[in-house]
């Protein structure tokens, strides 16, 4: 049976900023935003990109809470890994797709290329969703 | 003071205090020299996806209507902002397909497709925010991954695994279908996304309604029965401070209404 005195030390292990802070998340996408308060149509103080790292604490509602340099911010659980190692990959990427992309004529990447294209900037997204009465995602 | 409610909490502190020394884990990873689910990177789902989708493509011409394609985007984008993961490898795209049957393809990564037919199924833009949502649920839910074979990704060659994937997932998609479980799981996770973003969350149930009847091709042959479908909606409400509104229903028209 653990000590009283054990008991506590564990106790405040768990709670200490120390353990708290002890996670770094990377990121998993092409680029993120980091958002000034921990929703998708707050403003972007930053956008990182693929393969940074940032030490965090818990996720709170699926945002890390992290401090790039000299803004502070919220990076969505979406585009980062908070495992130890981020997965290594199967090896799936431009080179792979060339070759299956010439032994299947048939397919239209060229369509594809023109749908990855276009892209929705955010406010343009937020500002539909309130013309439609929305304020946005909630 | 009693201290038998520390103990979790304790217990916890360890655990935690394991996993952030990287322990076990590591070592079991290190030990399994065989890639598998687990391994697919997102960059890797983005390529995956980018595959599926031009098999799509070369199946189903892309429809070529700007001011549809555009609403059906943007649309996307507020309904994938609101859902549980709203940023991918690359970020949503959204694509209407010029084809009579009732369909609609979400391929890993964010390549959605929706037929101009089952568009045109829908009455509001409630309803066209609960079929996008559907898909997105299937993205974020990863079930493309999922119908991808173990022994596809186990393969030594890259290029044969990524052909295998593919084909795979094409063939989850528009022949065979997921599981009525996977179907049922995006239908509800579709309607909690619909409802986020500030739409209707009966918006889906509406449609799959008006779905019963329908010859048994596209999403017919690959989804449950609209019936079963229904059932499982039935808990899903309207919430009560959910307000229609007149400009929603204006430029729904003047982009879906005005192009059937």
């Amino acid at each position: 049976m653990l000590s009283r005195r054990r008991v506590l030390f564990f106790a405040a292990l768990a709670a200490s900023p120390a353990i708290a802070a002890a996670l770094t998340v990377t990121v998993i996408v092409r680029t993120a935003p980091i958002k000034k308060k921990p929703q998708v149509y707050a403003p972007t103080a930053a956008t990182v990109k693929l393969g940074d790292a940032f030490s965090t604490s818990a996720a709170r509602d699926g945002w890390y809470p992290i401090s790039p340099s000299d803004s502070e911010g919220w990076l969505h659980e979406s585009a980062v890994s908070s495992e130890e190692i981020p997965p290594a990959g199967i090896g799936f990427n431009g080179r792979v797709e060339g070759a299956y992309k010439n032994s299947h004529p048939d397919l239209n990447f060229a369509a594809v290329d023109a749908m990855e294209r276009v892209t929705i900037p955010e406010p343009a997204v937020l500002k539909f969703a309130q013309n439609g009465g929305f304020g946005g995602a909630r | 003071m009693k201290l038998g409610h520390l103990l979790p909490l304790a217990a916890a502190a360890a655990a935690a205090a394991l996993c952030a020394c990287g322990g076990p884990n590591t070592a079991v990873r290190s030990a399994v020299p065989r890639k598998g689910a687990a391994d697919i990177s997102e960059s890797d789902e983005y390529y995956l996806g980018r595959g599926v989708a031009a098999q799509i493509l070369g199946k189903y011409k892309p429809l070529d209507n700007p001011r549809l394609n555009l609403y059906v985007r943007v649309l996307g984008q507020a309904v994938a902002l609101a859902s549980d993961r709203p940023y991918t490898f690359i970020g949503y795209r959204f694509q209407v397909l010029d084809s009579d049957e009732l369909n609609a393809f979400a391929a890993p990564g964010g390549f959605i497709f929706v037929t101009k037919a089952l568009v045109d199924k829908t009455t509001s833009e409630d309803e066209l925010a609960g079929v996008l949502a559907h898909e997105i649920a299937h993205v974020s839910l990863k079930h493309g991954l999922k119908t991808i074979r173990a022994a596809r990704l186990a393969s030594a060659s890259s290029i044969t695994a990524f052909e295998g994937s593919i084909d795979d997932v094409v063939g989850a998609l528009v022949v065979d279908g997921y599981s009525r479980d996977k179907e049922y799981e995006a239908d509800k996770l579709g309607a909690v996304y619909a409802g986020r973003a500030g739409y209707d969350p009966r918006g889906l149930a509406r449609v799959i309604a008006r779905l019963k009847g329908a010859p048994g091709a596209g999403l017919m042959k690959t989804h449950p029965h609209p019936e079963f479908r229904l059932e499982k909606l039935q808990g899903v409400k309207t919430p009560a401070d959910y307000k229609p509104s007149a400009k929603r229903d204006a430029r729904f028209k003047k982009s879906v209404a005005a192009t059937s």
